[in-house]
């Protein structure tokens, strides 16, 4: 409990510090990276809590974003438009959920992917709300109440409180009796069903929650950009989200925001200097995947193994003789 | 009725070249448990190093061959070098052939550029057939040809030999394989470079129809993925039905249903796995 | 153990500051340094199906620049390239990097409509100058219209409008159209209906393939059922060069006279579609064979930088840096506001031939061509026709 505040307090800070540092582009840079870390969250919580892996997750986000460009068109109202985003990524992937769950491992992943290229072709084909490929602008301003919030500082602020709100509730999920359940369930299906859970539920439960977190990135997206397009559905933009998380380290919550930031910025600076970029980055992956110890965030660990195993292979050195002296004695 | 010959044939035709590409697709899933996203690129780099061969002046058959073999040379080089060193996690798998991908298409442009070209039709075959007072393309008549050969040999491989054998002990139980004494890493060195090839050959053969463009890559893996998953796992059988099935719908849904024509073939497949959540030929997995 | 954990995930934010505070800054330092140079940021599509049209243009750009000293409106340049991946999206992230810290002067962009629209309201916001190199979308020159985005490729409606009453006067009066269905496709289709019909000529059929159709052969049956005069079509990239020698091997082609857009007539598909492409009759800006001293000269230097032809895309790129450099000269200043002034109504003599950018519609009006693609010494070119000059796209849009 201890480390967590600590860590809470660590978020904090750098949020709360960070636009001292950045320059305008980099203040921009960091508020995306907040919502991407939001979603990518979403998605760890789905892998490395769940253990289901979805190729289809940026439906969930694209639906969020999509609500508010489109809702945002009748009700300029933030509370009403990010709530029915949150509430409407939520229910359909609890409708999709409880079809979805039925299959497992590499046909999740692909159900997931079906799905989200549905999404994709009906973004692309109903027109009339969407705008079509050419995509749609968001007219729905963002004011809480007291006045627009436009400056790009102040989205930075709101992204950056969204985002350690999220992530507290999210630890505090984690934490609760039925994170723990659905961890167990990921363990050791069979197990934790024979003890009288019932796992499909709680699956669901896990799957209609990270749609739900999804869809508040989304919306959150939305009014970042003010402009939303298929893209957003399209099953890279899925693969790159399952990037950030493995990158970063599945079965954490942090390392899915570290892998977020990391591969955002990775992305937005190697395109920058060489074109090239596609090149260099999948080799990146490559290494990292290579010599990455199962994400960015597992690196100290095996740092510190390296380093820590040393002192203790000499503690058992050192404690070897001791008992090889009190089997003589005895 | 010569509409609906011609167009079964050319559903047939391109379900060929599905079938090639997840024959090697399924194989790797099924026996290696890798979710190659790079099989893509190998059809990709199919097509390119034929055109490079072509432009050699090889002939049309001898480019055919060096490229499937440089394809499936590859193939080994990547499941050596890199493949070999995740046996067993398989989210860092995904994200290794993600990164190749990556890798290749952007070699691939370096080295071939962007221009888009398209690969020739050989002499032989560069007729056309008239069925009733339709004109169909011979070149797709030799497509369908292969596909079924392949079919056959396929068959005959998993059924009649002892790399079959193999194979299909692989796909059912990986770890009594390894009990057997067999070298299981060379089977899955074997696998992959097979795999690589059979989508070279895909390329190869496609690049009259579909021609060499940067994206390519992208624009059929997912299509193969699906074929892999309506068919199940590790079953060529499955691959066979799965492609051509796809063939067709997708040939016949833009007479039927011109408006869905993007939905429909992922429709099918949630429809089949909501029916069969292993894919048609698939054996049910316990997790 | 848990707490070096924590210590770990410290350093690592710490690091990501790090790098986002490089990131915020190295834009800054260079600005002061020297008032005169200016810098051009390109929005392109590098990677996947536009790969070949941003090459182009930017082979387009870096010739005129090699022309010119590395000068345009005699200040010292430099470029910036950014790909967008075809995604607005990511096209948006690297506005604000280009714009907010790199500090532009100038946006060279974008392949794709989407991410014209998607910049066009930044723009509008940030005052920055965006030279539309390809972004054909109607609407940014009718309802979507900025002072700040200048369009010096074609708009959707002029290209499709272009041959409409050609075919009904020439080749014939019932036409069937097929185009892709996303906006392009039918923003191109509309156009040439309505001009195809205002010549007396008739549409007795209308179909829109999905984008990226591998096989034409359910389309191209129907043609040959449908048996109309002529067929009008319109694809880009390697869609078109398939339709293209589909048409052939489903042996329509000699049968029914195969008519388009530019696509059709340009080499990026004319040159890889061979033999299939001959007989073609379209519409078109520009091919390395019209007849003029500008032309002449580019495609002479062009050929001698990157020994081999240019098309359409190259020509695009060619007349965005010819048109920054000619308003930068007119204007005596970088400054946007001037700089909005000259490029409304601005006039230059590009190797497509002359060019006024429309005031009303910030648009170009050019000439188009009819061609026919004939085979001369084993190659298919696009050879002249006819000229139609200054093709005008009207002020509003002529549906509503």
């Amino acid at each position: 409990m201890k480390n967590n505040l600590f860590i809470i307090l660590i978020l904090i800070i750098s949020v709360s510090g960070l636009p001292f540092l950045l320059s305008g582009f980099g203040v921009d840079l960091a508020t995306e990276i907040y919502i991407m870390a939001i979603f990518a969250m979403s998605l760890g919580l789905l892998m490395g809590f769940a253990g289901m892996v979805s190729l289809g997750h940026a439906a969930f986000f694209a639906i969020g974003a999509y609500t508010v460009a489109i809702l945002g068109q009748f009700i300029n109202n933030v509370y009403i438009l990010i709530l029915s985003a949150i509430i409407i990524a939520g229910l359909i992937a609890l409708l999709t959920g409880s079809l979805f769950i039925r299959t497992s491992n590499f046909y999740f992943l692909m159900i997931t992917l079906a799905f989200g290229q549905l999404l994709y072709a009906l973004a692309w084909q109903l027109e009339n709300w969407t705008g079509g490929a050419d995509g749609m602008r968001v007219s729905a301003t963002l004011d809480f109440g007291f006045g627009e919030i436009a400056s790009p500082l102040a989205i930075y602020y709101l992204m950056g409180i969204a985002f350690i709100f999220v992530y507290i509730l999210l630890k505090l999920f984690v934490n609760s009796p039925a994170g723990r359940i659905i961890k167990g369930i990921m363990e050791n299906p069979s197990r934790m069903a024979a003890l009288g859970y019932e796992v499909r539920v709680y699956k669901l439960l896990v799957y209609s929650l990270a749609g739900a977190l999804a869809g508040f990135a989304g919306s959150l997206y939305g009014y970042f950009n003010m402009f939303v397009s298929p893209d957003l559905t399209y099953w890279k933009f899925s693969g790159e989200v399952m990037i950030m998380v493995i990158f970063g380290g599945v079965g954490t919550l942090i390392g899915p925001v570290l892998g977020a930031g990391l591969f955002i910025i990775l992305q937005n600076f190697i395109s920058s200097y060489t074109e090239r970029w596609q090149l260099i980055l999948g080799a990146i992956l490559v290494l990292l995947v290579l010599v990455g110890k199962g994400g960015i965030i597992h690196w100290f660990g095996y740092f510190k193994e390296k380093f820590i195993i040393r002192k203790g292979t000499k503690n058992v050195e050192t404690s070897k003789p001791i008992e090889e002296e009190r089997e003589v004695i005895t | 009725m010569s509409i609906y010959i011609v167009q079964l044939l050319t559903g047939v035709a391109y379900g060929m070249l599905y079938f090639m590409i997840a024959a090697g697709l399924t194989i790797i899933l099924g026996v290696m448990n890798v979710v190659n996203l790079a099989h893509g690129a190998f059809f990709l780099l199919g097509t390119y190093f034929a055109f490079t061969f072509m432009s050699l002046h090889l002939n049309f058959w001898l480019a055919l061959l060096l490229a499937v073999i440089v394809t499936a040379i590859l193939g080994i080089i990547i499941e050596k070098l890199l493949i070999n060193k995740l046996y067993g996690k398989e989210l860092e798998q995904v994200l290794l052939t993600f990164g190749l991908t990556f890798v290749i298409a952007d070699c691939a442009k370096w080295i071939w550029g962007t221009e888009m070209q398209t690969i020739a039709v050989p002499e032989l075959l560069n007729s056309s057939i008239t069925i009733g007072e339709m004109v169909f393309p011979a070149y797709r008549l030799f497509v369908v040809l292969v596909g079924c050969i392949l079919a056959v040999i396929l068959w005959y491989l998993e059924s009649r030999t002892r790399v079959g054998a193999i194979i299909r002990a692989g796909v059912d139980d990986r770890a009594m394989v390894a009990a057997l004494g067999i070298n299981v890493r060379l089977v899955f060195t074997g696998v992959f470079a097979f795999g690589a090839g059979l989508a070279g050959l895909s390329g190869v053969l496609g690049g009259p129809l579909i021609g060499m463009y940067t994206g390519m890559d992208s624009d059929i893996l997912v299509t193969s993925l699906i074929v892999v998953v309506i068919g199940g796992l590790g079953s060529w059988k499955g691959s066979f039905v799965g492609a051509i099935l796809i063939g067709l719908i997708e040939t016949l849904g833009k007479i039927w249903f011109p408006s869905l024509s993007m939905l429909i073939v992922f429709l099918l497949m949630v429809v089949v796995l909501m029916i069969r959540p292993q894919g048609l030929y698939g054996k049910v997995v316990s997790q | 153990m848990r707490k070096t954990k924590w210590k770990f995930i410290g350093v690592m934010l710490l690091i990501v500051v790090m790098i986002l505070s490089a990131c915020g800054n190295s834009g800054e330092s260079g600005d002061a340094a020297s008032q005169d140079k200016i810098k051009i940021g390109f929005i392109l599509s590098d990677s996947g199906t536009f790969a070949p049209l941003s090459e182009n243009i930017k082979n387009g750009f870096k010739l005129y620049l090699e022309q010119n000293d590395n000068k345009l409106g005699g200040r010292e340049v430099e470029l910036i390239f950014e790909d967008d991946e075809a995604n607005p999206q990511v096209a948006l992230r690297k506005y604000k990097n280009l714009v907010g810290s790199e500090k532009v002067n100038f946006l060279v962009g974008p392949i794709s409509s989407s991410v014209v629209y998607a910049l066009r309201d930044e723009v509008e916001k940030d005052k920055v100058i965006l030279i539309d190199a390809n972004a054909a979308g109607n609407d940014l020159s009718w309802d979507l219209r900025s002072d700040y985005v200048i369009r010096t490729s074609f708009s959707n409606w002029q290209n499709g409008s272009s041959a409409g009453s050609y075919i009904a006067n020439n080749i014939g009066k019932t036409a069937m159209v097929i185009a892709p269905d996303y906006p392009a496709g039918q923003e191109v289709a509309s156009a040439f209906k309505e001009s195809f019909e205002a010549s007396g000529g008739k549409v007795v059929k209308e179909v829109y393939p999905k984008l990226g159709t591998n096989d034409f052969a359910t389309y191209l049956t129907d043609v040959s059922q449908t048996n109309p005069d002529v067929v009008y079509a319109f694809f880009t990239g390697s869609d078109g060069i398939r339709f293209v020698q589909q048409y052939n091997d489903f042996g329509l082609k000699g049968k029914i006279p195969l008519t388009g857009p530019m696509e059709f007539g340009d080499l990026l598909i004319v040159e890889p579609s061979g033999d299939s492409a001959e007989g073609i009759v379209s519409g078109i800006i520009y091919s390395p064979w019209i007849d003029n001293e500008e032309n002449k000269q580019f495609v002479e230097a062009y050929q001698k930088m990157y020994n081999k032809l240019p098309n359409t895309f190259s020509v695009q790129g060619y007349d965005s840096a010819l048109i920054i450099d000619k308003a930068i000269k007119e204007a005596g200043s970088v400054d946007t506001e001037e700089l909005v002034k000259v490029l409304k109504g601005i006039s230059f003599d590009s190797p497509r031939g002359p060019i006024t950018i429309d005031p009303k519609t910030n648009n170009p009006i050019q000439n188009f061509y009819i061609v026919e693609n004939v085979k001369k010494d084993g190659q298919v070119v696009p050879e002249v026709i006819e000229t139609i000059e200054n093709v005008t796209m009207p002020e509003t849009n002529p549906a509503k």
